[in-house]
């Protein structure tokens, strides 16, 4: 199996795209990045449905695209997978002929759909083969998506945003099942996603991509432990503070930060001039008492509580010092301290916990 | 409490009177002379010459459209090039010229003396007074409702459709025929129906460009205004089945997008 190798330019929508990027065989790379960001012209300029202003895309050693030399290769020929962001089902033909739509060079009619049910029936859609995608639920459909691009055994597998049209309830089990069948291929695929958790879920490795470029790339816990800037942190859904660094590399090894509109905050990794100090929400804790001394923590700030929402098992605290931030806490928590939008509480978080990183 | 009163009876005076107005002529056609003596006058050899030359133009001239008209509305629809809205505009000026004006513009562009007569002439082609006259005239002022039609179905199909159908191993002319016409088919088929509809009526362009003769040009509006000075229940009749036909064609195109299974999926 062979690797997809692209190094694109393009400008799209405002937006000059500089990406070159490689993916293995049976690697997903999910490039990650903010709505309007260029992803899905990314998608489509591999796919061959939009060419690009400058570049190369290989696949082994086939050349798709080539601008320097005028290699174009047709979408028809390049054998890419291609699941839509709205999935993008044909209206007038039912499950199994959507699915069965790629295969129409092999075999006979029969045969064909033998194969396109066989898949649906994979998929757990055995019983909606005749279906219309009209009358198919979100979860469904995704998954006709899927079996239609993977009919014809795709070299590539590219998918645009393949959960965010599902609703949250449908989106984990899709995921689940994206997964399982992601880890079953054998083929380079390429994400797009400007869902960091989507991202994290369903890619080996995510590139995030900000004004046009890659900036950072590596696995999800990698980015989430080390962001190289602060997007990357707020795209990773850390709390981003900003200031200037007032004291760094002193003794304690400690770097402290003068926060805009007051405050001080410290952490371990080093740096100079203005900065971003980012920290996850499920590393800030909360007291409803003014500076604890039996504290580890070094970072502290007196802040007033203005929101209060349940995500899940967990509870959101939006909170607004000189500069806002979120924690989340157990729902436990909330009722031991008697939380309340308004209340006044101190949040506390670890030097160690507190990544600086470039604005 | 009554002024409100009077605003409702005020609408429903002015919907009866429109209705009414509208519905009348159509009503007397039917009810002016007895049935029986409609469907005699039906025999009449000029009326089914009438009828069957109009079935014969109006049918070639859909055919021509289709077949000339779809691909165009798909490049319409779906390509950006400088001039295009102008191309639009154009096409659809037939829309708004008034029939006698189509004639007169028919007779100087193709007829014996027009700017393409001479080269028609020597091609053998007549047209002027001719069947192919009528076919040339129904497709002047028929057409622009089918390629407006076309363009905007076309206009409504997702690009992400044919994309799909291209990285599924379709060509781009394979994607438009398995994809593009299948899901646009409802607006093609409203748009056949009412260049049908404006075909079938069609009377000063042809009259001005192919003339009235039986058998030739004669088709069933101009036979209507042919007979009724002489005889008035033959012009009826033939009314009565105009506005049959026509009213099915209406009641088509308002049921295609309900008929349609993917009218359903689409929405």
């Amino acid at each position: 199996m062979a690797e997809l190798r692209a190094e694109l330019e393009h400008a799209v929508g405002g937006i000059e795209l500089r990406v070159s990027f490689e993916v293995a065989a049976s690697r997903c790379l999910a490039l990650a990045g903010p709505s309007g960001a260029g992803k899905t012209t990314l998608l489509r300029i591999l796919a061959g449905t939009v060419r690009p202003d400058r570049g190369v895309v290989t696949y082994g050693d086939q050349v798709w695209v080539d601008t320097a030399q005028g290699v174009w290769q047709e979408p028809e020929r390049r054998r890419c997978g291609y699941v839509f962001q709205d999935y993008a089902l044909f209206p007038h033909l039912s499950a199994w002929r959507n699915v069965a739509y790629g295969l129409r060079s092999r075999g006979s009619r029969s045969s064909r759909k033998a194969a396109a049910v066989a898949l649906l029936e994979q998929f757990g859609l055995g019983d909606r083969v005749d279906a219309r995608p009209g009358t198919l639920s979100g979860g469904e459909r995704q998954r006709v998506a899927l079996a239609r691009a993977l009919a014809p055994q795709p070299d590539v597998l590219l998918l645009d945003e393949p959960l965010s049209a599902l609703d949250s309830r449908a989106r984990a089990g899709a995921g689940r099942e994206l997964t399982a069948a992601l880890e079953a291929l054998e083929v380079p695929v390429v994400l797009v996603t400007h869902d960091f958790n989507e991202a994290a879920l369903l890619g080996d490795e995510i590139a995030v991509i900000d004004r046009g470029l890659i900036v950072q790339r590596g696995t999800g816990s990698a980015l989430a432990a080390a962001p190289a800037s602060a997007f990357v942190a707020d795209f990773t859904g850390a709390v981003v503070l900003t200031g200037t660094v007032t004291r760094g590399g002193s003794d304690d090894g400690l770097t402290v930060v003068e926060l805009d509109g007051g405050g001080t905050a410290a952490t371990i990794d080093p740096g100079t001039g203005r900065v971003g100090l980012s920290v996850y929400p499920w590393e800030i804790t909360i007291a409803s008492a003014p500076r604890p001394r039996d504290e580890s923590a070094q970072n502290q700030l007196r802040v007033r509580i203005t929101s209060i929402t349940t995500v899940g098992n967990r509870v959101r605290l939006g909170l607004a010092g000189a500069q806002s931030l979120v924690a989340e806490v157990t729902g436990r928590a909330v009722d031991e301290l008697e939380l309340a939008v308004g209340g006044e509480v101190t949040a506390s978080w670890k030097a160690t916990a507190t990544r600086l990183v470039e604005l | 409490m009554i002024r409100r009163i009077w605003f409702q009876v005020l609408l429903v005076a002015a919907l009866s009177v429109a209705v009414l107005f509208l519905v009348l002529p159509v009503v007397a056609i039917f009810t002016h002379t007895p049935p029986s003596q409609l469907i005699d006058s039906l025999g009449d050899p000029t009326a089914t010459a009438a009828l069957r030359l109009s079935l014969e133009t109006t049918s070639i001239a859909i055919g021509v459209i289709v077949v000339v008209c779809t691909p165009a509305a798909y490049l319409l629809a779906t390509r950006r090039f400088p001039g295009r809205s102008l191309v639009t505009t154009l096409v659809e000026l037939p829309l708004v010229l008034p029939p006698a004006v189509a004639g007169i513009g028919l007779l100087a562009a193709l007829g014996p003396n027009g700017i393409l007569g001479g080269t028609l002439h020597s091609a053998h082609v007549e047209l002027a007074l001719e069947t192919a006259g009528v076919v040339i005239a129904l497709i002047f002022v028929s057409a622009p409702f089918y390629l407006r039609q076309a363009q905007a179905a076309f206009e409504a199909v997702d690009t992400s459709l044919l994309d799909a159908a291209r990285t599924l191993g379709s060509s781009e002319a394979a994607s438009v025929a398995r994809v593009a016409v299948p899901v646009a088919l409802p607006g093609l088929l409203a748009g056949l129906a009412l260049a049908w509809g404006r075909a079938l009526g069609e009377f000063g362009a042809t009259l001005m460009f192919a003339g009235s003769f039986s058998g030739i040009t004669q088709t069933v509006p101009l036979a209507i205004y042919a007979q009724f000075p002489t005889d008035f229940p033959a012009a009826l009749a033939l009314s009565a089945i105009l506005v049959a036909v026509s009213a099915a064609l209406l009641l088509a195109v308002k049921l295609i997008p309900g008929q349609t299974s993917f009218g359903r999926a689409a929405r």
